[in-house]
């Protein structure tokens, strides 16, 4: 820009010798249209935050129910609900063979899509930019979409022990499974939480098993009319001594209404393959085929009758302990034993008294603990919400000969 | 001066240049994956590439997904860093503004030729990809349960929840996705067009596009920016992913696109505020 000075910037007349221009830089400065763009943005900002700074005003027509009752509330039905959750896991969990979903799934943030009609009448989807893998429940038939398989696997009655999947982490269903194992325990009201535009109350427990991982169970329910079930919004799990959630789950957006039931109904694509299958065997998984009958108790814990273990479906497998402070036993094939065991000291595995380090390792997570065993005629892996100690005993009881 | 801006853009030779580029690499993909017959494996790669082989009606997805992360906000970049610095580099800026053309007029004009730009670029690459995938794939398979042999058809693909798409709702859930990725890129558009207003040179305009590009991924999956996250102009160029799901999720690519809609009108208002009192000298 050609600025005058001077007498011409001024507006007067040129004087003799002042016919000259000088091209200077123009002042910079925040002008009204860069401060009212600022202003813009922040609210543009500020309202896409207010979700998380919005007070949370309580749910009305809702009475205030006391922990106790909302305890009740979540655990005396189903409420139908649609909608999308996020659960974040960093329990850190090694590499397994054949169990690397199931360490995924607890170890990263997976986007879960729920969609439940009643209790045995519901669609749980793991939605990835690469794909999904959707999980049906109809009557006593599992159904289970696979997109990156191209295949549609029928599943005729559940197991009652296998691996954890997305559907376990929906918050509805999480929190029921919680609440319901720790009934006995006190529980405490929590303040209101703001989850997916509803201001939701929450209750805490926590385990008196000194023994447990666990140091407190979150969850914020959704409360209903007087008598009716309350909808879990979203649940948080810490270790002991530990400040923030080891693993959290909760809804972002989420509407009390059932879905269509066309959305519940499995459908095979032309192209797409379908099979049938028996529940997941979590032994045949790790090869652990063959193994004795999982003893009465381990560690000074009893064994926890299971559906199904007396004809069994479960060979070889036990779970033990009591609420939320349980480990189960696992028999593994050697290759997988030993495959585990020599990639657990990058994952901060350490040898175990009394075993030759290449034949036990344990590895400690604040959360869950992990103790594989190697020896003659077969391994086994044992896992559990339970302090590396009792996990370390029980491994010694299993294999004689050893002492700690 | 709308109808003057979009018949530069039409008649720039890298305009077409990019927009050729832009279809040929999904292209090459498909030839390779068809000649090979090594498809991704499911998970990996760019999404719906496992699932090419299968029903080639679907490529256009995965193509769409080949030049989401690079080579189309490269494009973008370079058209919209062009915009204003491109008239300042050459000297054209100051004889452009003499004409009775308020500033704002001329960038929200620069701004719709580079809209449709975007848009164009989306379209070609789907419509190119369509017919590359019904070439080198063919249309869906048959069951292999047993039942009655069944095949996907014209117009019709599986979705990512097992439920066929029929051929209206595909061309729906298509255009969606061409409007959705259009205003993603238009973000990228009106970011560069801002950084056009601040420097007379393109490259570096298209570089400053670049760079946000770069550091809103590697921002992304950092834990401790988890609080912008969710602003980030990149965070949800994925959502249209949803448009693919039965029933249609739309909760994703709502946010995505009011996202995108904030950027575009903060980046545009920046351009103008910067403008509009901008020394011109160029």
């Amino acid at each position: 820009m050609v600025v005058p000075r001077g007498a011409a910037a001024r507006g007067e007349p040129p004087g003799p010798g002042c016919g000259t221009v000088e091209r200077v830089p123009p002042p910079r400065r925040f002008g009204r249209r860069a401060l009212l763009v600022g202003a813009g943005a922040a609210a543009l900002v500020a309202a896409g935050t207010a979700e998380g700074w919005l007070p949370a005003t309580p749910t009305a027509g809702a009475a205030e129910p006391t922990p106790e009752q909302l305890r009740d509330a979540v655990l005396s039905g189903v409420v139908p609900h649609t909608g999308l959750a996020e659960s974040t896991g960093g329990l850190g969990l090694p590499d397994i063979p054949r169990l690397e979903s199931a360490s995924a799934l607890l170890s990263t943030t997976t986007r879960i899509r729920v969609q439940v009609a009643a209790r045995d009448r519901w669609r749980i989807d793991q939605l990835t930019p690469a794909g999904e893998i959707d999980t049906y429940r109809l009557g006593d038939t599992e159904y289970l979409w696979d997109y990156g398989g191209n295949r549609l696997t029928t599943i005729r009655g559940t197991a009652p022990v296998r691996l954890p999947r997305a559907s376990d982490l929906a918050p509805s269903d999480l929190a029921r499974r919680l609440l319901g194992i720790t009934a006995t325990e006190a529980v405490s009201a929590l303040p209101p939480r703001r989850i997916a535009g509803y201001a939701v109350p929450g209750i805490r427990v926590v385990p008196a098993d000194p023994a447990g991982t666990v140091g407190r169970i979150d969850v914020w329910a959704l409360p209903g009319p007087a008598g009716t079930p309350a909808l879990p919004m979203a649940v948080e799990i810490a270790a002991k001594g530990a400040a923030g959630p080891v693993l959290s789950t909760a809804f972002t957006s989420v509407e009390a209404a059932p879905p269509s039931g066309l959305a519940l109904r499995p459908d095979v694509p032309p192209g797409a393959e379908s099979v049938s299958a028996r529940p997941g065997d979590l032994a045949g998984v790790l090869r652990g085929l063959g193994a004795p009958p999982p003893p009465d108790s381990l560690a000074g814990r009893a064994r926890v009758e299971l559906p199904g273990s007396d004809e069994g479906a479960l060979p070889g497998i036990g779970v033990y302990g009591t609420g939320v402070s349980r480990f189960v036993l696992v028999p593994a094939g050697r290759d997988v034993a030993r495959q585990i065991i020599g990639g657990a000291g990058a994952a901060g595995g350490v040898p175990i008294a009394g075993f030759a380090p290449d034949r036990a390792v344990r590895v400690a997570t604040p959360l869950l603990g992990l103790v594989v065993v190697r020896r003659r005629g077969g391994g086994f892996l044992l896992a559990g919400t339970v302090v590396p100690d009792v996990l370390e005993a029980a491994a010694t009881e299993l294999v004689p000969g050893v002492r700690r | 001066m709308i109808g003057v801006e979009l018949a530069l853009m039409l008649r720039r030779r890298r305009v077409w240049m990019c927009w050729a580029l832009l279809c040929a690499l999904p292209a090459l993909v498909a030839v390779l994956v068809s000649a090979t017959g090594l498809a991704p494996p499911p998970g990996r790669g760019a999404a719906f590439l496992s699932a090419v082989t299968t029903n080639g009606q679907i490529f256009p997805a995965a193509a769409l997904a080949l030049v989401l992360p690079v080579f189309l906000p490269i494009t973008v970049a370079v058209v919209a860093g062009d915009t204003v610095a491109g008239e300042a580099s050459t000297g054209m800026l100051r004889y452009l503004l003499v004409r009775p053309v308020g500033r704002l007029r001329m960038l929200f004009a620069k701004l719709v030729s580079v809209a449709a730009f975007v848009l164009l670029a989306v379209a070609f690459v789907t419509v190119t990809s369509y017919v590359v995938g019904i070439a080198a794939f063919g249309f869906g398979g048959t069951t292999t349960s047993g039942g009655t042999a069944a095949v996907t058809g014209f117009g019709a693909v599986p979705s990512l929840s097992g439920p066929v798409i029929e051929p209206v709702d595909l061309l729906t859930r298509t255009l969606l996705t061409v409007g959705y990725l259009g205003l993603c890129m238009l973000t990228l558009g009106a970011i560069g067009i801002f950084f056009s207003t601040l420097t007379d040179s393109p490259l570096a305009a298209a570089l400053g596009v670049l760079a946000v590009v770069v550091t809103s991924a590697s921002l992304q999956p950092l834990e401790a920016a988890g609080a912008v996250e969710q602003f980030l102009p990149t965070a949800h160029w994925l959502a249209w992913i949803d448009l693919f799901r039965d029933p249609i999720l739309y909760t994703a690519v709502d946010r995505g696109a009011l996202v995108q809609l904030g950027w575009i009108l903060v980046a545009f208002g920046a351009a103008w505020a910067n403008l509009a009192t901008k020394d011109v000298t160029s």
